[in-house]
């Protein structure tokens, strides 16, 4: 079924909504949760738990990508749950490796700022990089997936994509110094 | 800010932005073609290919499966009922007259004659990567193939399983191919030199699809041999423009590959059921689903339980429920297009999505790799959901 079949049955009230939205999307959404994750009943509850909240956001919500509108309710929630195997100290898998090098990216003593503000800076961080190298920093920082990963997507070799990895965590390290983030 | 922000601030990327991610191959020209060589280990290939597959069918549609010993007899286990049907399931008699696994029953008479030596060897970075021996059914596209790593420096850390799989977590040292898995082969591995069981179907994992079912099987040195992962991050690091990196990286290739022509192997003989849908080999049972309607759900075929049936009145279960007695299942990938990673004109792409996914269809064939040789003579019926369909 199209997007805008699916959209429509959830503008409806419709549950089949859900459904489809399984048949359709189930798989993607679960191999994100489970990137993050790892824990396969986790990360099942956690796209069943991303279905809902888009049941409740659309209507008046209408994402212009169901995907991505899932990808990132999914991302969210996986990521809280993920943030509560830390605190109990369970947390496993790729997860960390990724929040490890993002620390490398912040200045040593940091202003706070509002998110708001934070989104837009990686926004423009975002839009500085090429297309490529833009694609290769969210396959691995949006989505989780391992280098190795993002080397077959891409038909790469797995040392260009680290290579490409570490000249975006530099250029963000830059971006977030000149915007005003280190002390 | 910490980490667990900026993490949360990517997550509000742009979905333009996240939706071009998606697309496979964003810098390439013609991303239908990929480079001949493979340029990832293999097993994430395969972890991807799941994915992918698992994405277009809803449920998973391919299936990697392991051999629980909880659930079915070992290979030399004596006879149990497994409950699934009031025959005693054994694991003895004409499944294999002594249940040594194949890869050890190459050197016996009455399997050497169908046994080849490729006596092909490569050298690179202190590796020698030989293919030693290899047993090939070519009616069912499958087979075994002895490699042995060698480096009289040791061979890096590698990690096995309790049924004997082996893979090196920090990175394959060694391309193959085809679909496969490794088992190791403990009797010939030493500190020095690990020798490896390669069950491998002929089905190409990154190819165009009219390659699918690539002749050749080729095996090269990968880069983690000429490099580890964390000495590919460092020099990432290290080395300040693309061009010195790019030079670098380009001597972490091996320019030797290991070919093996499939088309030149013989045939192992075989026996048949439901006119030619079912073939058992030695080494190796398909099924093809096509025409048989019990088999087939919304999804593609449905094998909840396999047997074979000999003529002593024992069995051997390949398969029951989601667990799998043998080295490998793989299920057929058919697909409708002939193009993979199609880009979509903009006119055809009202959503924007700007590229095309693998059209699967449902999936109607599987191929069991065995992991043990059976005595086609002997066997007379392939028991498939509890049906019997006779074998001649």
């Amino acid at each position: 079924m199209q997007d805008r079949d699916i959209l429509q049955l959830y503008q409806n009230r419709d549950r089949q909504a859900l459904v489809e939205t399984h048949q359709k999307y189930g798989s993607y959404c679960l191999a994100l949760a489970s990137a993050i994750l790892c824990k396969k009943q986790d990360a099942q509850n956690t796209v069943r738990d991303a279905y809902l909240e888009a049941w409740q956001a659309i209507p008046p919500t209408r994402p212009g990508s169901l995907k991505i509108f899932l990808a990132k309710i999914t991302r969210k929630l996986a990521f809280s749950q993920w943030l509560h195997y830390d605190a109990q100290q369970q947390a496993v898998g790729e997860m960390e490796a990724v929040l490890e090098e993002l620390e490398s990216c912040i200045p040593a003593e940091t202003v706070q700022q509002d998110d708001r503000e934070l989104t837009a800076t990686i926004r423009s961080f975002l839009n500085s990089l090429t297309e490529r190298d833009r694609s290769i920093f969210l396959r691995r920082y949006f989505f989780v997936e391992e280098s190795t990963a993002i080397a077959a997507r891409y038909g790469m070799k797995p040392a260009a994509v680290l290579r490409s990895l570490a000249r975006a965590r530099k250029r963000l390290e830059t971006v977030l110094e000149q915007e005003g983030y280190a002390l | 800010m910490n980490r667990e922000e900026l993490f949360h601030a990517i997550g509000k990327a742009d979905g333009r932005q996240l939706m071009k991610s998606e697309q496979r191959c964003p810098s390439e020209e013609h991303p239908g073609k990929r480079n001949r060589r493979p340029a990832f280990p293999r097993w994430t290939g395969i972890a991807l290919t799941v994915l992918v597959l698992a994405a277009a069918l809803g449920t998973a549609g391919f299936f990697l499966l392991r051999r629980s010993q909880d659930d079915l007899p070992s290979l030399s286990g004596a006879g149990e009922n497994h409950g699934q049907s009031d025959s005693a399931v054994s694991t003895q008699g004409s499944a294999s007259s002594d249940n040594l696994p194949v890869y050890l029953r190459m050197e016996q008479p009455d399997v050497a004659e169908w046994v080849t030596n490729p006596a092909q060897s490569i050298q690179w970075k202190g590796y020698t990567l030989t293919a030693e021996k290899q047993l090939h059914d070519s009616t069912t596209g499958s087979g075994v193939l002895i490699y042995s790593l060698e480096n009289t420096d040791g061979i890096p850390k590698y990690e096995t399983n309790d049924q004997g799989e082996v893979w090196f977590p920090d990175g394959d040292l060694v391309d193959i191919s085809h679909f496969h898995k490794n088992y190791i082969v403990k009797e010939q591995t030493t500190k020095t030199k690990l020798t490896v069981a390669c069950f491998y179907r002929q089905m190409e994992m990154n190819e165009p699809l009219e390659q699918l079912h690539d002749p050749n099987l080729e095996l090269t040195l990968s880069e983690y041999a000429a490099c580890s992962l964390k000495e590919m991050e460092k020099m990432a690091q290290k080395l300040t423009t693309d061009a010195e990196f790019d030079q670098w990286a380009q001597t972490l290739i091996c320019p030797e590959t290991i070919s093996i022509s499939l088309d030149k192997l013989g045939n192992l003989g075989t026996v048949k059921a439901e006119n030619g849908a079912i073939v058992l080999s030695p080494i190796s049972l398909f099924i093809d689903a096509a025409n048989m309607d019990s088999l087939i759900t919304p999804t593609g075929i449905n094998v909840q339980s396999l047997a074979l049936r000999f003529q002593d009145g024992t069995q051997y279960v390949v398969k029951n429920g989601d667990s799998v007695n043998c080295a490998y299942e793989v299920l057929e990938p058919r697909l409708d297009s002939q193009n993979p990673y199609r880009v979509i004109p903009p006119e055809q792409d009202p959503e924007g999505i700007g590229y095309k996914e693998y059209n699967w269809v449902p999936q109607m064939a599987v191929t069991y790799l065995l992991d043990f040789m059976v005595d086609i003579e002997k066997a007379e019926a392939v028991i498939i959901n509890g049906t019997e369909f006779a074998l001649s």
